[in-house]
């Protein structure tokens, strides 16, 4: 693993305070979060972006160490339980039920900076800020999380989403309760035409796509006039709609079994609201036309514009200037060591949940307080993704896998490709506490 | 997972019912006060009232998940909704023990 170490560019008092307390030998042989005593030290940490991520980093850190200045920097004040909008948009739950105030989750002691990063400054160690100021740090945390490119579409924006339509269950809590009202809107006429779609770019949750093809699929058919719909998906890739074989085998032979339209090597390029016309480039060169009743546009995603257009982007590869440039493993910065990155703003093979999180957050731990205390970082995150993929309303199957598409079943009593009621239990009762559970820290 | 994880991720999911957790035993409370003067072994409807009170916990427990039985297919399902179940049963059993017992 490269850059673990951190900079020799530290002064001999800044790294003698830095490390002082790391030197009981005792972290190197017990996982730091579970011990008793706090690592020591003065350390300036910046977490930017106060999401899932940022908080679950926040609470950690200000755990395990004694005497860090952690700043947090996020504008945003809602928290948004992102995995529930999914369940908003299908008409099971309010839109209150995935909002929380952000500042319930930030640990005393952590300084909250309701502002956001506006541009980084790796060489001078500095962030600066969209309310005009800058944050100098010793260590900095990229948690901002993606950044929904609906204008890549012509003609598309978030403020469509609820008319002529449109729906796209990402935006907001507002924005999947108006994809449930025009879902509801196309159920009431009785008949039409639905797509579904996916962009070409990694994105979060990408099970959340299917989850919204198959609950407005049950939908349809509660109607007993299935027959009525005709429902299509439009995927970029051949034959593909998710990364891992046996999901994508068993979703596409549901779809078929369920009358989906699958058209694949299809690109949603642009929209015409009013005329609920939408454009889509093929494989050739093509743009194809058609209408629809109601679409779930699912926008292409990237890093927030204030990463992808630094110095921190992956510089080559297929996320140059699209995601963070961090080891996969280590989660530590490729080229400036003293960085590092969690959650949906990294650009890891896998990891784009809010599970993925989970997983992720311990490891980095882990290696911050080794990078502090000048040890080897020996966490490795494994690629740890999952969701409960829900096939029709009330049944899921708990798809969870790490790199290279490897499944990773957490529990051996849930088989990882089984629709199970349990599962959808899981994701219904149990996720948010988790998730919330996550927030602070505690698993 | 962990079982410390499970339980810490178990205590999050029942904050919403710890009025309702409190309630149950507040109910069982009163029926072992009310019940404290009988003594002797338990009336034959009590275990009835348990076992109805079971079964039909476990047929809506679905349904109250927006869910139904027929989606109840699984081996980790069916343990499931036969743990609801029981401890429904359990628990009916439990309130109803000091109440009909036969006057001693
Ligand atoms: C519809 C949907 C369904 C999902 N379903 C599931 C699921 O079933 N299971 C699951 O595990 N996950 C699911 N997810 C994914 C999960 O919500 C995300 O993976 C998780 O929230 C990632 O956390 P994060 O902190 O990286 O990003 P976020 O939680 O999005 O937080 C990023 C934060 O950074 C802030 N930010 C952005 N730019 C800046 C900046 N320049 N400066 C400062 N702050 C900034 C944002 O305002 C935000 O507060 C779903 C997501 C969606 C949208």
């Amino acid at each position: 693993m490269r850059h673990q170490q951190p900079d020799k560019a530290f002064s001999p008092r800044r790294r003698a305070l830095l490390t002082a307390g790391a030197a009981t030998g005792l972290l190197s042989v017990v996982p730091a979060g579970q011990l008793w005593a706090k690592q020591r030290t003065s350390a300036r940490i910046l977490i930017i972006g106060a999401g899932a991520a940022g908080l679950a980093t926040a609470n950690r850190l200000q755990r395990s160490l004694a005497g860090a200045r952690i700043t947090l920097v996020g504008a945003r004040q809602p928290h948004l339980y992102q995995p529930g909008f999914t369940l908003v948009a299908s008409g099971l739950w309010d839109r209150q039920q995935v909002i929380t105030d952000t500042r319930d989750w930030i640990p005393g002691g952590v300084r909250w900076v309701e502002a956001d990063a506006v541009a980084f400054d790796p060489q001078a160690r500095q962030v600066a800020l969209s309310n005009g100021a800058s944050e100098a740090y010793d260590v900095l945390i990229i948690a901002t999380g993606c950044q929904l490119n609906y204008a890549d579409i012509d003609g598309m924006t978030p403020e469509l989403i609820g008319q002529n339509g449109i729906g796209s269950v990402y935006a907001s809590p507002a924005a999947a309760e108006a994809t449930n009202n025009q879902i509801e809107q196309l159920i009431a006429r009785g008949e039409g035409r639905a797509i579904f779609t996916l962009p070409p770019t990694a994105i979060k949750c990408a099970g959340a796509p299917l989850k919204m093809t198959f609950t407005t699929l049950n939908r349809l058919e509660d109607t007993g006039r299935r027959d009525q719909f005709d429902v299509n998906f439009f995927t970029p890739f051949s034959q593909k709609v998710f990364s891992v074989p046996v999901y994508n085998e068993f979703v596409l032979n549901r779809w078929q079994q369920q009358g989906v339209n699958l058209h694949d090597n299809c690109t949603l390029t642009g929209i015409e609201p009013e005329n609920r016309t939408a454009y889509f480039s093929r494989e050739n060169g093509e743009t194809v036309r058609e209408d629809f009743d109601f679409i779930h546009v699912v926008p292409p995603m990237s890093a927030p514009d204030a990463v992808r257009q630094s110095e921190l982007a992956w510089q080559d590869g297929s996320w140059a200037g699209q995601w963070l440039e961090v080891d996969q493993y280590s989660l530590q910065h490729r080229r400036f060591p003293e960085i590092f990155g969690i959650g949906d703003v990294i650009g890891t093979p896998f990891g784009k949940t809010a599970a993925s999180v989970k997983k992720q957050a311990p490891v980095l731990e882990e290696n911050i307080l080794s990078y502090l205390a000048g040890r080897p970082l020996e966490a490795r995150y494994n690629g740890y993704t999952s969701c409960p993929l829900i096939t029709r309303i009330g049944q899921a199957v708990l798809a969870e896998f790490g790199y290279g598409g490897e499944l990773l079943p957490s529990f051996p009593f849930i088989d990882p490709t089984e629709e199970s009621w349990a599962v959808w239990v899981m994701k219904e009762k149990m996720l948010q506490p988790a998730y919330y559970a996550m927030l602070n820290g505690r698993v | 997972m962990s079982l410390q994880q499970i339980l810490v991720v178990l205590a999050y999911s029942a904050k919403p019912y710890w009025w309702l957790i409190a309630l149950a035993m507040l109910a069982l409370a009163v029926a072992f006060t009310l019940g404290s003067i009988r003594r002797g072994s338990i009336k034959r409807p009590a275990y009835a009232i348990a076992a109805a009170a079971g079964l039909t916990a476990a047929l809506i427990a679905p349904a109250l998940t927006h869910s139904s039985l027929s989606y109840v297919v699984t081996p980790t399902d069916w343990l499931a909704l036969v743990g609801i179940g029981v401890s429904t049963a359990f628990y009916t059993l439990l309130l109803l023990w000091p109440l009909l017992r036969r006057e001693s």
